[in-house]
């Protein structure tokens, strides 16, 4: 299967599950439900972000840019001297 | 082009569903909706990410902002929920929140250096982010015309 069959499955999967998602918000849950499902899915964010988080800043390790939090340096080609201080 | 329809037609379902049904706060409801659209919303750019429409850097940096809005996404269920009623005297507070989290999305809209590889790339992140900045739109609404105390939860309110 090509990256790009599967972004479009994994679209329509993450499509089909807001509407069912939705579907439960609009259909009868109470407080207590509605809040119990916004704390699942603040869960489920955090878990499959810090996962995704990490393989990215592997790749972008791989990719030579270097990450300092919240900033990005491009560090060049490979060999490329990074003066210091004087 | 089918997948730009289904897009669409999700995001119309999901606009016109707006509205509570029976015993359901308005605060609960958006709370709900929030963070299940923030979930979406990362779901969205980790497969523009996979699918190669979207760089490394701006997905890290995407979810990175994303992470800092569902925090405070949280902490508004929280404090809500310990409050146990929204007041003209305890409103500030929750608003205040909700504004921090509605001008955090708008920066990451309109974020001009995020790369894309195609407008409709970008037009499926933006909508994405559009539904976050619906239910927060409708609860700043909410709270901010609250002039007697609001309950948030059956059995959990409590005179401030």
């Amino acid at each position: 299967m090509e990256a790009n069959d599967l972004a479009v499955l994994l679209e329509t999967l993450t499509v089909i599950q807001r509407l069912v998602l939705q579907y439960q918000i609009n259909n009868g849950l109470t407080d207590e439900q509605l809040w119990a499902q916004g704390d699942e899915a603040s869960q489920r964010r955090r878990d499959k972000n810090r996962a995704r988080i990490e393989e990215l800043k592997r790749k972008l390790a791989e990719e030579n840019v270097v990450i300092v939090p919240g900033v990005e340096i491009d560090k060049g080609p490979v060999g490329t001297e990074i003066p210091g201080p004087k | 082009m089918r997948k730009s329809y289904l897009s669409l037609t999700l995001i119309i379902l999901l606009l016109l569903s707006a509205g509570c049904g029976p015993n359901q706060s308005k605060a609960a409801r958006a709370y709900a909706e929030i963070q299940t659209n923030l979930e979406g919303a990362s779901d969205i750019v980790h497969i523009l990410n996979k699918g190669g429409q979207l760089s490394n850097k701006s997905a890290l940096s995407i979810l990175t902002k994303i992470e800092v809005v569902g925090g405070l996404a949280d902490k508004f269920g929280v404090r809500a929920r310990e409050l146990g009623a929204i007041t003209p005297a305890n409103k500030g507070e929750l608003l205040q929140l909700i504004g921090t989290i509605s001008g955090d999305l708008s920066e990451l809209a309109q974020d001009g250096t995020l790369e894309f590889k195609t407008p409709e790339a970008k037009a499926k992140f933006v909508a994405a982010i559009a539904l976050i900045q619906t239910s927060v739109t409708i609860v700043a609404s909410f709270i901010n015309n609250i002039k007697e105390p609001v309950p948030l939860a059956a059995g959990t309110f409590k005179e401030q």
